[in-house]
């Protein structure tokens, strides 16, 4: 049997977050009155991102991808790869990069995890291919070169992390139980919770009370 | 399976409008992927007092599409040009080309294949030179097939030899076809067009052509400042102003000729015309031929680079408008937009002229993705948005460039839209006009006119876009085409680097890396009336030895059939 690092891309790898990402691309639309209303949508539903990060993260990743409905694939793909070239690759935290290659040299597979589209965090995980086994991130469905809103299972960052956790190790004959994980925030528990070693990383508030009551290792980095 | 190696090897081809876009394109791809090619006999047109050798080697040294060639074989270019090519001063608008009898006779008994790719693609030209390309070319060059020993014939005509007739185009040359559906007699038809040529030609020193002449010549001396009483002056604007007046004509009259038929063009029309005109006569010759017709031929995907473009005859005007303030281009969503790059195209040649020589053509090879790799207009317009995008914001050269422009998109967006040019035209007119009429003290008047003249400087701008939007609508706007491209499919190709297989094109990374790219570097500049890069090669080519053979003095062939 194997053993891997888990690493949540957002709060342990970069130090942004995926509304940012999101509202950019909305932000960018084809013209202005397609980008005054998707941003606008986006507006609306970001305080219930803000509530719902804590309690349903798949719902909120579900909402916030929303804004990308009726968007060409081609716009997503070159405002993400741009967004990815002019900002998150400035935000990317050199601690956790080092984490990422320590946790490579130590012999582990290693897994990163992201909320983000496949267009704004491949390139990342392309620049630390050397350090990176896996690759797994949201992805967008399309039909007919236009994004339908929807995202294709299994939606990263959610409950449903767990279950693809467990199909991931079992498929890669992984012992979890060996493993670790590194990850910022509150939904990201399960994910902690599943393996032996975890570690928070920057951790937001519901996190860091749950690292401190479990007893679990607790890193700041943040820039 | 067909081998391109072997299908050329040891044979003799007679290429022409290898001055052009394409036949350059096709030319160099020849020489530098089958170096077993027998011989290479180039027809150009002789300009200036020069030599066509010297035309030739003018081409080779300052066109970048040849940097294959050079990278190749360096500094033994020269030599190796002189075995491989023989440059023939010719023209196909003339029977044999215009050339002299000894070189005809060799050439009948040497040529194994002709390949025709010379034309006039201007989309308005004078009607007497398209005529002469595109309809007598192909004639002059089949009578020269038909009296060769064992030669062949591809003919490069275009896609849009359809017309104003929407939906799916199949690959076959219907004589007597008109996009209205009425029934044409091509060698009747030949006959109307030379009878509009006659027509036109005849108005010179009537009455009303010599009055309006008159008139405009004087419009013409006094708008530049001249002396309309020196008669030196006088008559050098009166000689280009009457040739200008007929050729005015003669693109006018071509262009409402082909119209009243069904085609947007004198372009299409003339190309449709000779190809019908072309299947009859080989209907009677029995000469092996086919025809390959492009879609709109773009940017080079890989050969010669990536990128490589030249002209203007390409989706360049638009693209380069949607990078500049213009924005609401008029074409409809969903409608396919059926570009190729150069470089398939040749390869689409290679096949058709490997398997007519082999006997085993197809009449006609359409040379599009529109039927395999759909690439949808209002696609286009947004990955070009996007493309100018990228550019401006990593090396846009202004503020205005980097923070605005880069910001704005382009939409698809209909004829009469808001913005559109012809309504934003009407009101800088009734601005212009408003303030013309301003009333008032001094200042005000003065600032007023002031604004009338750049208003005015606006509207005269905005013509020029309104002209390049209204040659692109039929493509873009009004019909919606797909072309099939399945008779290229018949023939399996040994060599990977001569397959035409458009399903392989990721129009998003073509467009954006190489498409758009391509035009900012060999086509924009020209529109701005900037000098294109230009290429120097380290050893410059001069044939040896070999010295080009003269043309007799042509004799024009006026008939048809």
């Amino acid at each position: 049997m194997k053993t891997a690092a888990f690493f949540r891309v957002e709060g342990t790898i970069v130090s942004r977050g995926v509304l940012a990402a999101t509202s950019y691309i909305a932000a960018n639309g084809q013209g202005l009155t397609e980008r005054a209303l998707r941003v606008g949508g986006l507006a609306i539903t970001a305080p219930l991102y803000g509530v719902l990060g804590q309690t349903d993260r798949t719902m909120a990743n579900r909402m916030a991808y929303l804004a990308f409905r009726n968007m060409r694939e081609d716009r997503v793909a070159v405002i993400g790869r741009e967004y990815y070239d002019e900002v998150l690759k400035d935000k990317v935290l050199d601690s956790g990069v080092e984490l990422l290659k320590q946790a490579k040299r130590d012999g582990h597979t290693t897994v990163l995890l992201s909320e983000g589209l496949d267009h704004v965090v491949g390139p990342l995980a392309k620049s630390l291919s050397r350090s990176v086994d896996h690759f797994v991130c949201n992805r967008l469905e399309y039909r007919d070169e236009f994004c339908t809103g929807r995202l294709i299972e299994p939606v990263i960052g959610g409950h449903e992390t767990r279950k693809w956790l467990q199909s991931f190790a079992d498929e890669h004959q992984i012992d979890l139980s060996k493993s670790v994980a590194y990850a910022a925030h509150g939904p990201d528990l399960l994910l902690l919770a599943a393996v032996g070693s975890p570690c928070a990383v920057n951790p937001d508030f519901a996190l860091r009370r749950a690292a401190t009551e479990a007893d679990w290792p607790v890193m700041e980095y943040r820039v | 399976m067909i081998s391109i190696q072997e299908s050329y090897a040891g044979k003799r081809v007679l290429v022409t409008g290898t001055s052009g876009f394409l036949g350059k394109v096709w030319l160099v791809m020849l020489l530098e992927r089958v170096p077993d090619i027998g011989k290479v006999y180039v027809l150009l047109r002789k300009k200036g007092l020069r030599p066509v050798t010297h035309r030739f080697e003018k081409l080779v040294n300052t066109s970048a599409a040849f940097k294959p060639l050079h990278r190749t074989h360096g500094a033994n270019l020269s030599e190796w040009l002189s075995e491989k090519v023989e440059v023939i001063e010719g023209d196909i608008a003339y029977k044999n080309f215009g050339m002299d009898e000894d070189t005809t006779a060799r050439l009948r008994t040497d040529v194994d294949a002709v390949i025709n790719c010379a034309g006039v693609v201007d989309f308005a030209p004078d009607v007497r030179l398209s005529k002469g390309a595109n309809v007598d070319g192909p004639l002059n060059v089949h009578d020269f097939v038909a009296s060769c020993d064992n030669a062949s014939f591809v003919h490069v005509s275009t896609c849009y030899v359809r017309g104003r007739n929407d939906g799916r185009v199949s690959e076959e040359i219907e004589v007597g076809y008109t996009p209205t559906g009425a029934i044409m007699d091509p060698v009747e038809e030949y006959a109307n067009l030379e009878a509009l040529i006659d027509d036109v030609e005849s108005r010179d020193g009537t009455e009303t052509f010599e009055a309006e002449l008159e008139a405009r010549v004087r419009k013409v001396i006094t708008d530049k400042g001249l002396d309309l009483e020196n008669e030196r002056v006088y008559t050098t604007v009166m000689r280009r102003e009457r040739a200008e007046k007929t050729k005015r004509a003669m693109a006018s009259e071509g262009t409402d000729h082909a119209d009243r038929l069904g085609w947007p063009n004198s372009y299409t029309y003339t190309k449709s015309l000779g190809e019908q005109l072309l299947k009859l006569r080989a209907m009677e010759s029995g000469v092996d031929y086919c025809v390959v017709r492009p879609a709109i031929v773009e940017s080079a995907m890989s050969f010669p680079f990536p990128g490589w473009n030249e002209g203007f005859n390409t989706s360049g005007p638009v693209v380069y408008l949607l990078g500049t303030w213009f924005r609401n281009l008029p074409c409809k969503r969903g409608n396919p937009f059926d570009v190729v790059p150069v470089d398939y195209v040749c390869k689409v040649i290679m096949i058709a002229a490997a398997a007519t020589m082999r006997g085993e053509q197809s009449t006609v090879y359409q040379a599009a993705t529109s039927g395999r790799n759909t690439f949808m207009v209002d696609r286009a317009v947004e990955l070009t948005a996007l493309a100018h995008r990228k550019h401006y914001r990593s090396r846009g050269t202004s503020l205005v460039e980097r923070a605005i422009l880069s910001r704005m998109d382009s939409i698809d967006s209909a004829y009469d839209h808001t913005f559109s040019v012809p309504n934003v035209r009407k009101t800088a007119r009734g601005l212009a006009s408003i303030f013309d009429n301003v009333k008032g003290p001094r200042p005000i008047r003065r600032q007023a006119r002031q604004l009338a003249k750049v208003t005015r400087g606006a509207d005269k701008q905005l013509k020029g876009v309104q002209k390049i939007v209204d040659v692109f609508k039929p493509f873009i706007h009004d019909h919606c085409w797909y072309f099939e491209s399945e008779n290229i499919k018949a023939h399996a190709v040994e060599e990977p680097e001569f397959r035409f297989e458009p399903e392989d094109i990721n129009w998003r990374e073509y467009w954006i890396g190489v498409q758009v790219p391509g035009l900012r570097k060999w086509s924009f500049p020209a529109y701005e009336g900037k000098s294109i890069e230009a290429f120097k090669p380290t050893h410059p080519v001069k044939l040896q030895s070999v010295k080009a053979t003269k043309a007799q003095p042509a004799v024009k062939i006026r008939k048809a059939g």
